[in-house]
């Protein structure tokens, strides 16, 4: 189990690395959508630096699930999908090896970049720990989240939108308790734990909704 | 004996039976039930005559609550049973519940103005049920986006369970947060309201519930005869091609 979990996580990490930068187009996304909302919302940066925390939470949603469109469809359409089936593997180690490597080569240079946006959108510096908590605490619920919108998805051409009109309602609430962890101000908040909470369920829930619904795309 | 109705022809005579008794039920009750609510009611100590709003307010909520678990159950027969009939079921309500959902959200932000001081405010009952309606959308989204029937009923199906979570988290909101929506008036055991108020509330809601039956069942009879004009279609079709030699043999200049 453990191997079939490596093989798919160096698979997916080497393939990033060859990609051309595909992995660092979440980060760009990231990085322009926290300009453009300093531009809308003007130079008062004392007013800025106490929605930082929001538009930073905000600008990581999006970003993780811009990201995530290609995650499976690429094996599926190219047959490795079924060559993994075939060979007996399971399709829920596979899932999660497959989430857990977009998050290392997709989220975490965008986590890497938040504290930065976060001081550039005028927030204190001293925020920019918890600020990284409360990304690592939600991160999983967020990709995990994405991910099944993007195995539902999977077998369509340019699911873009529709990925994040499906992931969007169920995004709500790891953004309000993640925004509210950080605004909170200290590590075992209630909010804190709620996030922890929801990432946990998705857990259970996303590895097993995608895993149904690629079985349905292989049918 | 959920699969004995799945027959469509099954389906089709009982639901002549049930369709006009719920039209029926949905005109006897609805149209009462805002007579009382104008003309019988009393006004609210508090609110005055502002709060008959809720007469269309929570009718229609419950309806577009009743209207998701409905598509959530029958998503889970068409996927576990592959019922074509519960995944028409769950296709045709979809729309339904997203017109109730928007009337509710609609009347309440009417409501909440005079009441709160704003149309809308980011409290748990209020984001919770706009995200039913997201989800409704999504739904719908995702059924006319899969070309393929089979793939679109399972996707769809899974799609539509997913969603589900966010019931509870509608019914319960205003227990869980302290929050600026009132929590449940009336409940199965008893009432906290007047009781002019709380029956007029009890027949509007049978009558919600009776529409919605109603829309679905002739939208599922509509839908399956569109699927049976396209088997009719398919068919002739298929014969086209020697017609369509006959025809030129006999008439060359056509």
């Amino acid at each position: 189990m453990m191997s079939q979990l490596k093989l798919i996580i160096f698979r997916d990490l080497l393939l990033a690395t060859r990609s051309g930068g595909n992995w660092a187009q979440g980060s760009i996304f990231f990085i322009l959508f926290i300009m453009l909302a300093a531009f809308a919302l003007g130079p008062d940066q004392a007013e800025r630096g106490f929605i930082a925390p929001a538009l930073v939470w905000l600008a990581v949603t999006f970003a993780s699930q811009l990201s995530l469109s290609q995650l499976f469809s690429e094996d599926l359409n190219d047959g490795s999908l079924e060559c993994w089936i075939t060979d007996n593997r399971s399709l829920s180690i596979y899932v999660i090896g497959k989430v857990f490597s977009h998050w290392i080569s997709n989220f975490a240079p965008i986590l890497l970049l938040s504290p930065f946006a976060a001081v550039m959108l005028g927030a204190d510096i001293s925020s920019a720990p918890i600020l990284i908590v409360s990304l690592l605490v939600g991160g999983p619920a967020m990709v995990l989240i994405g991910g099944m919108a993007s195995a539902l998805t999977a077998n369509l051409r340019g699911a873009g939108l529709l990925i994040v009109l499906i992931s969007g309602p169920l995004l709500a609430s790891p953004l309000i308790f993640g925004v509210g962890a950080v605004q909170a101000g200290t590590i075992n908040s209630v909010a804190m734990k709620l996030l922890g909470a929801i990432s946990l369920f998705s857990l259970v829930l996303g590895p097993l909704i995608s895993r149904l619904a690629l079985k349905i795309h292989l049918e | 004996m959920l699969s004995y109705f799945a027959n469509p022809v099954r389906f089709q005579a009982l639901s002549k039976w049930i369709s006009p008794i719920l039209g029926i039920g949905a005109i006897i009750l609805i149209i009462p039930s805002w007579i009382m609510a104008l003309f019988i009611v009393p006004a609210d100590y508090q609110q005055g005559d502002t709060f008959r709003i809720m007469y269309v307010h929570v009718p229609a909520v419950f309806a577009a609550s009743g209207a998701y678990a409905f598509l959530a159950i029958a998503s889970f027969f068409s996927f576990v049973w592959r019922h074509p009939l519960a995944d028409t079921a769950a296709r045709v309500a979809a729309p339904i519940g997203a017109a109730f959902t928007f009337l509710g959200l609609f009347t309440g932000a009417l409501w909440g103005k005079p009441m709160w001081g704003a149309y809308w405010v980011w409290d748990a009952r209020l984001t919770s049920t706009l995200v039913m309606l997201f989800l409704f959308l999504g739904y719908m989204a995702i059924r006319a986006a899969i070309r393929d029937e089979n793939s679109s009923a399972r996707i769809g199906a899974i799609a539509a369970m997913a969603g589900a979570i966010n019931l509870p988290i509608v019914k319960y909101s205003v227990e869980w947060w302290s929050s600026l929506h009132q929590s449940a008036s009336i409940s199965l055991s008893g009432s906290e309201i007047d009781n002019s108020m709380s029956t007029t509330l009890f027949v509007g809601i049978i009558g919600y519930f009776c529409l919605f039956g109603w829309l679905v069942i002739n939208n599922m009879l509509s839908e399956l005869d569109a699927r049976k004009a396209r088997a009719l279609v398919i068919r002739s079709s298929d014969q086209r091609p020697s017609t369509a030699s006959k025809q030129m043999t006999e008439n060359p200049d056509a």
